[in-house]
């Protein structure tokens, strides 16, 4: 199953990496592993970020969890942790959309010393919703999931046409009977004999 | 419509284009809102010549004569296209007196020569004066396809031998004439046979009026072979093998047209509603080639244009069963193709292919569905004895004696077409018949069939059909000496031209084979003399100088391009058969022949339009 846990974005400092805003959907855990995994979650990530150089985009594999980072040159960074079905491309061009998006929103001067509760960044959960399929947001996925489907149109109408007209099992039956009567036309038993007398 | 015409040395598109462009001419001279009133024998010919969008661009309809023809108010001028015969003239006349309004013209076009008989006619008729205009349109060989032109007459022998009229023959002549003029002069004669005698002595007489005939060059044409159809009786009256022989003589093919009932043919047309719609729907589109459309029946145009057509129409029809079977096999596999896994760069390389194929699958199955009633005529029993009884005389045995067979089928008084048929081809084999063998014949047919019959013979003897025995037996020695029938037959990929009838090769056709040998005729001399009419040669040579003198020896150098194909025409004075077609286009398609052939006739023929035009009176 392809799901997204969750979206955060963190400012890499010079010693560690701060949570800036982070969401989260755990709906496909127990109640009561929730806040266990939320806590584990949001580790894993200020840990990855902090291991990640800028400018530089890593997926590393957690368990049964993907992590997808990509820190960015000023520092700000995403992450985003997955399942391992989810595509990488559609998660990281996400992490690259989530901190555009962020830098537009939030100016550079709250990002050193912001907290999850200061900073005023909405986004997310709405990202982290819409992602949840990653066919549907992102183009590329769509195009080829739309070009598959384009293809099975394409055969099916093809085989329409190539349907018109005779049945081809006919033609096969008739063709195939009309060979197999082949009798040669020279008919007669007698032999060619030399006629009666000619001057 | 008219590409398939193109594709040899001797474009014969010219012959079309020329022969449209006379109509259109005279058709422009004529002012006003006009109609053209066709006779049931020109409305094929004048679909081998015209598009169908000379009329439509000049705003004209065509109409079939019948008697009863009322003609719409609006029209001022009503155009007569009609061959020259004289009881059509009592149809116009007819005509004219029922819509003869104020400001009407009438015109007459005859095809191919105004006739002082049919006006004469008229004149007695007194409808002479209301005739604006006898025109005639000079089309004598009409194309039918890019090696076959045709005169389109069918009574062309009936008439020479059984009346007498040589019109056939003169109009030959002029043909001739006219072919000249568009391809150059033929250097190179040959000839056999009294009718085909007076078409050259004609043809010389009208081309020394020509001047450009001398002045150029020789033409695309090395050599011209007239052959008189009374020198080979048999070949048209055997059953012919070959896939478009067969088709002709059970169905008829007309002008190139194929015309069918529709149930043997899926509906085809692209309104899916027709064809969801009664199962055995028929071809209710509009045909843009027809000229005068007749929706009840598919029609199917036979001619080289379609390339499948071109593969099977001169094989023996066995092997034809072979290659449909293989055809059909292969546009299957090419089908499945589109099953796989493709990617998308392979589907758009299918779509691309994809017309091709279609017009593959269409033109199969036509021709399946068409093999298919072939073959259901061949299995009949009367088929395959008829002929079993042709090649025992073919082969002469016991040709002097009246056949069981023959026998038989007058007693059970079957179709008299056949039986004289069968009867003409003993005597054909035979080279005659003995007297009591004749007059034996001829009393089993009175009893059975009424002494009407014995007219019929009458027409059958003076046109040389039925003859006594005379000296010589032509047919037994040339069997002999030009291998006329073969022991080891071969129907599927033949290396003889003895495959159109399974055994037998056409008696003119090894004729012509044999003079493409470097002596030609030579060889044959005493035998070929056996056969009835003159053997002559001629030349036409260039002249040069104001006092005429001839080049000498113009000839060899002429025809001694060894790198260039000959192109010989053959003219068979009195009709050919498809097999005849058939036999020539095997001999030019191999290499070693290094031949080109042209073939000119007065019709193509089967055995039953011969007989029933021998057979009329």
């Amino acid at each position: 199953m392809v799901r997204l846990f969750t979206l955060s974005v963190f400012f890499k400092g010079a010693s560690e990496a701060r949570l800036l805003k982070t969401t989260s959907d755990l709906q496909s855990f127990s109640f009561f592993q929730r806040g266990t995994v939320n806590e584990f979650m949001t580790f894993a990530s200020k840990t990855i970020v902090e291991r990640t150089q800028p400018a530089l985009r890593q997926s590393v594999k957690q368990d049964a969890y993907m992590c997808h980072v990509y820190v960015r040159a000023d520092n700000l960074a995403g992450v985003l942790i997955a399942d391992h079905e989810y595509p990488h491309r559609v998660a990281h061009t996400l992490i690259t959309k989530i901190l555009d998006d962020f830098t537009a929103k939030v100016s550079a001067d709250q990002w050193q010393n912001g907290t999850d509760s200061s900073i005023a960044f909405d986004s997310l959960p709405a990202f982290l919703t819409k992602y949840q399929d990653p066919k549907e947001a992102d183009p590329l996925t769509k195009m080829q999931t739309d070009l598959d489907e384009t293809k099975i149109i394409l055969k099916n109408t093809i085989e329409s046409v190539l349907e018109r007209g005779e049945k081809l099992e006919d033609m096969v039956t008739k063709s195939e009977q009309l060979s197999m009567q082949s009798k040669a036309f020279y008919k007669t038993a007698k032999k060619t004999n030399s006629c009666c007398s000619f001057t | 419509m008219f590409p398939y015409l193109r594709s040899q040395r001797v474009n014969l598109q010219l012959l079309q284009e020329t022969s449209a462009r006379e109509l259109e001419q005279h058709l422009d001279s004529i002012e006003g809102i006009k109609v053209i009133v066709l006779d049931e024998a020109m409305i094929g010919p004048l679909g081998l010549v015209t598009k169908p969008k000379i009329f439509t661009d000049r705003g004209i309809k065509l109409i079939a004569l019948k008697p009863d023809l009322r003609s719409p108010k609006e029209v001022q001028n009503i155009v007569y296209i009609v061959r020259p015969q004289v009881k059509l003239m009592d149809q116009l006349a007819a005509h004219v007196r029922n819509n003869n309004q104020a400001g009407r013209q009438f015109h007459i076009f005859f095809v191919p020569r105004r006739s002082c008989l049919c006006i004469k006619h008229l004149e007695n008729l007194d409808v002479v004066n209301t005739f604006m205009h006898f025109g005639e349109l000079t089309w004598n060989f009409l194309p039918l396809d890019s090696d076959v032109v045709s005169m389109e007459m069918p009574n062309a022998y009936r008439d020479v031998s059984i009346e007498g009229d040589t019109t056939a023959l003169y109009q030959a002549a002029v043909g001739l004439v006219q072919l000249q003029r568009l391809y150059g002069r033929i250097p190179k004669i040959y000839g056999k046979g009294v009718m085909a005698q007076f078409v050259w002595d004609h043809a010389k007489q009208l081309a020394i009026d020509e001047k450009s005939l001398y002045n150029g060059d020789k033409g695309a044409i090395d050599q011209l072979i007239l052959l008189d159809r009374g020198i080979d009786l048999l070949t048209p009256l055997a059953t012919q093998l070959t896939y478009e022989g067969l088709i002709d003589e059970f169905y008829g093919i007309r002008q190139n047209q194929l015309t069918l009932p529709g149930e043997h043919f899926p509906a085809y047309y692209t309104n899916p509603v027709a064809a969801s719609g009664s199962s055995g729907s028929t071809a209710g589109a509009e045909d843009p080639e027809r000229l005068i459309s007749d929706s009840d029946r598919k029609t199917i145009f036979l001619h080289s244009g379609e390339p499948l057509y071109g593969e099977l129409r001169n094989k023996n029809f066995n092997e034809v069963r072979m290659l449909l079977a293989r055809k059909v096999k292969d546009i299957q596999a090419q089908m499945n193709v589109n099953r796989q896994e493709q990617t998308v760069q392979e589907i758009k390389n299918f779509v691309d292919r994809l017309p091709q194929l279609m017009e593959q699958k269409k033109a199969t199955s036509e021709h399946t569905a068409i093999a298919g009633l072939i073959d259901e005529r061949i299995n009949l029993y009367s088929f395959n004895d008829d002929l079993a009884a042709e090649q025992e005389f073919m082969i002469c045995a016991d040709i002097d004696r009246p056949s069981a067979y023959i026998e038989d089928q007058i007693a059970r008084r079957s179709d008299l077409r056949n039986v004289l048929r069968l009867i003409c081809l003993q005597c054909a084999a035979a080279s005659g018949f003995k007297e009591r063998v004749l007059n034996y014949y001829k009393r089993e047919l009175a009893q059975v069939y009424g002494l009407e019959v014995l007219l019929t013979i009458s027409h059958l003897e003076k046109a040389g059909l039925l003859r006594a025995q005379t000296e010589s037996r032509a047919y037994a020695v040339l069997r002999k000496t030009l291998h006329l029938t073969v022991d080891d037959s071969v129907e599927v990929n033949p290396k003889d031209i003895s495959y159109v009838h399974s055994f037998y090769a056409p008696l003119t056709a090894r004729l012509v084979e044999h003079s493409l040998k470097p002596l030609g005729w030579q060889t044959l001399k005493s035998q070929i003399n056996n056969l009835p009419g003159p053997t002559f040669e001629d030349f036409q040579v260039q002249l040069i100088g104001i006092g005429g003198r001839h080049a000498g020896g113009a000839t060899p150098s002429e025809t001694s391009l060894l790198h260039a194909r000959r192109v010989v025409l053959v003219v068979f004075v009195g009709g050919c058969t498809f097999a005849e077609i058939a036999a020539l286009r095997f001999l030019a398609a191999q290499e070693d022949n290094n031949v080109e052939f042209v073939i000119a006739t007065t019709k193509v023929i089967n055995k039953h339009s011969f007989l029933d035009s021998l057979m009329s009176s």
